[in-house]
């Protein structure tokens, strides 16, 4: 099985985007996370007030805009027959109704969809979006959507195991190997990529999830970036350094 | 505003680079325009 890693990306990645964006040095940088669609408008208003959220977050300043990649709302923010979108037909939209700020889901649950599939969506996003998208992945926690909607949701162990193997994919389809990939759960015969994204040597990668044993592993492994939640917002990205901070998770703050 | 600009520079300390979180009552826009008129700008120069 191939065994990919971020060997020479992640130092010069850490707290910082390599690419389009490398004149931007703030200590610093916030986002707004959207994760409610539900709004006085109505569905046939959403996608006007989209790219108004969009387009004034970027006016005044914010650096990235992220968004749950759910199938139906999650409990902590209304029932599930409240409004919601497939992250990467939106962020696909946004990207063609900003120009400058980043974009992310927060985060894919890496087995909504086939790894191939995945790395393809978020290299179509990067050069669409002209050097803007992040790959947020996770191991996926909502059940209730996955089953309701008839894709798979395996125990917790696989999950892990895929979001790993998910990221295997997407690293190498982001590298100059187009060779096979062969798992324990994906088989790819050819992993070629073309176009490569913009943002060399690949979009950043946050790998949510606050486990120690298994999360924290993947991220000084693979990714660059990690959230962690806090008393007052429902999350912050930092560097994959474990000891970099550790705070009290309170998922129902807000900005 | 000011205890979300104190924050910041406490999360900036431990070393956090990134803030990501939800706005309330984000369709109206006002709340974007008061983080983008004082948060950012005070953020920014940390």
């Amino acid at each position: 099985m191939p065994r990919l890693t971020h060997t020479g990306l992640s130092d010069e990645m850490c707290g910082e985007r390599q690419g389009a964006h490398t004149e931007d040095r703030k200590l610093m940088k916030i986002g707004v996370h959207v994760s409610s669609y539900t709004w006085p408008g109505g569905p046939q208003r959403l996608a006007q007030d989209l790219t108004r959220i969009a387009q004034a977050a970027e006016h005044n300043g914010f650096d990235k805009l992220s968004l749950m990649d759910h199938l139906w709302q999650i409990t902590h923010n209304g029932p599930p027959e409240h409004e919601m979108l497939e992250a990467y037909t939106t962020l696909g939209y946004l990207a063609a109704r900003t120009a400058r700020i980043q974009l992310l889901a927060l985060v894919t649950a890496a087995i909504y969809r086939e790894p191939g599939l995945l790395a393809k969506a978020v290299t179509t996003l990067d050069v669409l979006s002209e050097g803007r998208a992040w790959l947020g992945i996770g191991a996926g926690s909502s059940e209730q959507e996955a089953r309701g909607l008839g894709l798979t949701f395996p125990a917790a162990g696989q999950r892990f195991e895929r979001l790993e193997e998910a990221l295997q994919i997407c690293l190498q389809m982001w590298s100059d190997n187009d060779g096979p990939y062969a798992g324990k759960h994906y088989r790819l015969a050819r992993t070629l990529n073309s176009p490569q994204p913009l943002t060399r040597p690949h979009p950043p990668i946050l790998i949510g999830g606050g486990g120690e044993k298994k999360t924290l592993r993947l991220v000084a492994q693979y990714a660059q970036f990690m959230p962690t939640a806090t008393r007052s917002a429902a999350t912050t990205t930092t560097s994959p350094r474990p000891s970099a901070a550790r705070l009290t998770p309170d998922p129902a703050g807000s900005m | 505003m000011n205890a979300l600009i104190q924050r910041m520079r406490e999360l900036a300390k431990l070393g956090i680079t990134h803030y990501l979180g939800p706005v309330p009552n984000i369709a109206s826009i006002t709340p974007l325009n008061l983080l983008g008129q004082r948060v950012i700008p005070a953020v920014d120069e940390l």
